[in-house]
């Protein structure tokens, strides 16, 4: 399997000063992570886990107050690993967009509210494609919309008169009108309604099959990545605690935080009482010492408390940082168990 | 006025906005003719998307809105008698936001604003008093009085922000409370929590909740009643299990199958579409909905549909007609 990004042992906190005091956000703590090409991968996690920050060091737009602490990020580009951390600014701006592109979470803040949308693809594209005209350029993006299966007068209006969909979906066409290799999409859809939703989804996974290339998936919601993630990484307080294909973490979950996670969706049709996860989530200021779960967690034990977990492979294609499952402990009922390691092993063999 | 058993009845509720420049202006129905009922110890959902004119009935409801025409009666009275005894109203039908950080005081500690609502409503005499009493409404939301006190907004997390303000709502034993998109801002893990908070305080304080969402999965696991509305009518209105279990109308039926549901084997068939602009969807004549519709007809364009009881579940569409 070819890889398109790869973290290694990365950390990258915040530090705030304020008052002569000093304050370290442990956003990403040590993640070693491998994105496939060709796939659309999912970053789950709730509210302040770090997510976006993983997203936002693997465009490798690090800025104060954010610092890598340790650790590499890497691109795949022609074959060759490029160390991202190393390169000058400008080697990293021609990377942008035309090898990874970004796709932010609000997209009323991305457009200038004063401008058409027009300008915003003209400029952009200016700025990228050397050696055209302005005809050219606009004609380029027209084709590009229609692509994506937008109208090409959305090019005359101003950003306020599209409704959300439609500017997130302008959002997308931006982000793609390159080509780029992996595309970066935070939250994408968090503030549109279910309709909308899952037209801009439907849209990011139209480019996916068009491209052929990666989708780097960040969202809360479970839902969206059982729709159209093909792989996921479940984050806990700063640190990736699951990772495998979305269909096994549905199927059988081996992390006790995900296992509660997809227990507690609610589904039409189903009323039968559910739980919440008891306590909430750790402040990334000062995590708990030991696996980050471990005071909400029901399988934690003495080792728990003392040592970080790391991520490994469990089964086949599936790793969990999580002592007690790596023990053999956690387990829900035996049955589930094997029906599960049967059934991965067929769905690993289907992808060769 | 007529006794009903509602405990909170919405008649034909219409509330116009003008947009637009001096000379350019166009009136947009935010909400247009809107009636449903809420009874005691119901939970009651509003549903649809962003910019259907849901949270605009519940700012009518709380009196942060005027309406441009309709009736409102709360507990058998005229909403413009309860005007006069705003207190009194306001003791009875209480309210949760969206965002649980917006709805505190960032600079005022959690509980000023528990001590505040005590005094304001004279619901103790002294501090002695308020203490217990502030205690153990966040008893019943999962929390306790020296978990917030002189704590924050900042230092709470969203989850525990939220059931605090849920806490806030509940000091003056209301008979009705207003929540406007209270899980939206959770986190997935704390969601069902607030959920079923709702459902514990609807048995143990018999408290009607009209829970405002675009969650139908959510809406489906905690109401009895739903609404759906699109762009300012409410088009298809039942038990919640009818309505989402065997949606009527076009737009129930793209709202539901929009959902991610959390199944990877299940996944999307076909696409959807979606509106261009907002506004145009708002002026259309005839159905609202006849731009997107599938099944759409030439009536569909021309009159606006009536609404029709189906299996008791009231629906907004000529093809029941």
């Amino acid at each position: 399997m070819s890889r398109v990004l790869r973290l290694e042992n990365l950390k990258a906190f915040y530090v705030l000063e304020a008052w002569g005091e000093k304050k370290v956000i442990q956003a990403v703590n040590n993640v070693t992570l491998e994105i496939p090409s060709n796939e659309v991968y999912g970053i789950a996690g709730e509210s302040g886990c770090g997510k976006s920050t993983l997203l936002r060091t693997l465009f490798a737009d690090i800025e104060p107050p954010l610092y890598v602490f340790s650790g590499r990020i890497h691109y795949r580009v022609d074959d060759h690993d490029i160390d991202v951390l190393s390169l000058k600014s400008a080697e990293k701006r021609k990377l942008r967009w035309t090898y990874i592109s970004y796709i932010p979470q609000g997209s009323m803040s991305v457009f200038n509210p004063v401008k058409r949308i027009k300008s915003t693809f003209l400029d952009f594209l200016e700025d990228h494609v050397r050696g055209k005209v302005r005809e050219n350029l606009l004609s380029l993006s027209v084709e590009h919309l229609r692509r994506v299966g937008l109208p090409p007068n959305v090019l005359d209006v101003y950003p306020h008169q599209l409704s959300g969909g439609m500017r997130q979906r302008v959002a997308i066409a931006l982000a793609t009108l390159l080509r780029p290799t992996v595309i970066l999409a935070d939250e994408p859809t968090t503030a549109l309604d279910v309709v909308a939703q899952r037209a801009v989804l439907e849209l990011l996974r139209e480019v996916h099959h068009e491209l052929g290339n990666t989708i780097v998936l960040v969202t809360h919601d479970m839902g969206i990545h059982a729709q159209i993630t093909t792989r996921m990484a479940i984050m806990y307080a700063g640190r990736v605690v699951e990772e495998g294909p979305t269909k096994a973490i549905f199927a059988s979950p081996l992390h006790p935080y995900t296992q509660y996670l997809i227990q507690a969706l609610p589904h039409i049709g189903e009323k039968k009482p559910k739980e919440g996860i008891p306590g909430s989530p750790p402040s990334l200021l000062s995590p708990p010492l030991g696996c980050p779960f471990h005071p909400r967690c029901v399988f934690a034990f003495s080792l728990c408390r003392e040592k970080v977990p790391s991520l490994e492979e469990f089964v086949p294609q599936h790793k969990v940082a999580c002592f007690s499952r790596q023990r053999g402990e956690c387990v829900f009922e035996g049955e589930k168990m094997r029906r599960y390691e049967s059934k991965n092993m067929d769905d690993y063999r289907e992808r060769g | 006025m007529t006794a009903t058993e509602e405990l909170l009845q919405i008649e034909r509720v219409t509330k116009v906005f003008t947009v637009g420049s001096f000379f350019f202006k166009t009136r947009i129905n935010a909400v247009e003719n809107v009636s449903f009922g809420i009874k005691p110890a119901e939970i009651f959902t509003l549903a649809g998307e962003s910019g259907c004119g849901k949270s605009t009935i519940a700012k009518i409801i709380l009196g942060f809105e005027e309406k441009t025409a309709g009736e409102i009666v709360f507990e058998n009275e005229s909403i413009a008698h309860w005007r006069e005894k705003r207190q009194l109203f306001i003791q009875k039908v209480q309210a949760v936001f969206q965002n649980p950080f917006e709805s505190f005081n960032p600079l005022c500690a959690v509980d000023d604003i528990f001590f505040e609502t005590v005094y304001n409503f004279h619901l103790v005499q002294n501090e002695k008093e308020a203490i217990p009493f502030i205690d153990e409404r966040l008893k019943a939301v999962g929390l306790s009085f020296s978990e917030i006190h002189s704590r924050y907004p900042s230092e709470l997390s969203g989850g525990q922000l939220q059931r605090a303000s849920i806490a806030r709502a509940l000091l003056t034993n209301p008979s009705l409370l207003v929540a406007d998109e209270p899980v939206s801002m959770v986190d997935a893990s704390l969601r069902m929590s607030i959920v079923n908070l709702f459902a514990r305080l609807r048995e143990e304080m018999n408290l009607s909740v009209l829970y405002i969402t675009h969650d139908l999965a959510t809406a489906y696991y905690v109401s009895d009643r739903i609404a759906v509305m699109f762009r300012g009518n409410i088009v298809e209105m039942g038990p919640v299990e009818e309505v989402l279990l065997n949606p009527r109308h076009p737009y129930t039926q793209l709202l539901r199958d929009s959902i991610p549901e959390a199944n990877p084997h299940r996944k999307w068939k076909g696409s959807v579409r979606v509106a261009n602009v907002e506004e145009e969807e708002y002026l259309q004549k005839g159905c609202k909905f006849a731009g997107r519709c599938s099944l759409a007809e030439e009536r569909c364009r021309v009159d606006f549909p009536q609404e029709t009881l189906v299996d008791g579940v009231l629906v907004r569409c000529h093809r029941y007609n």
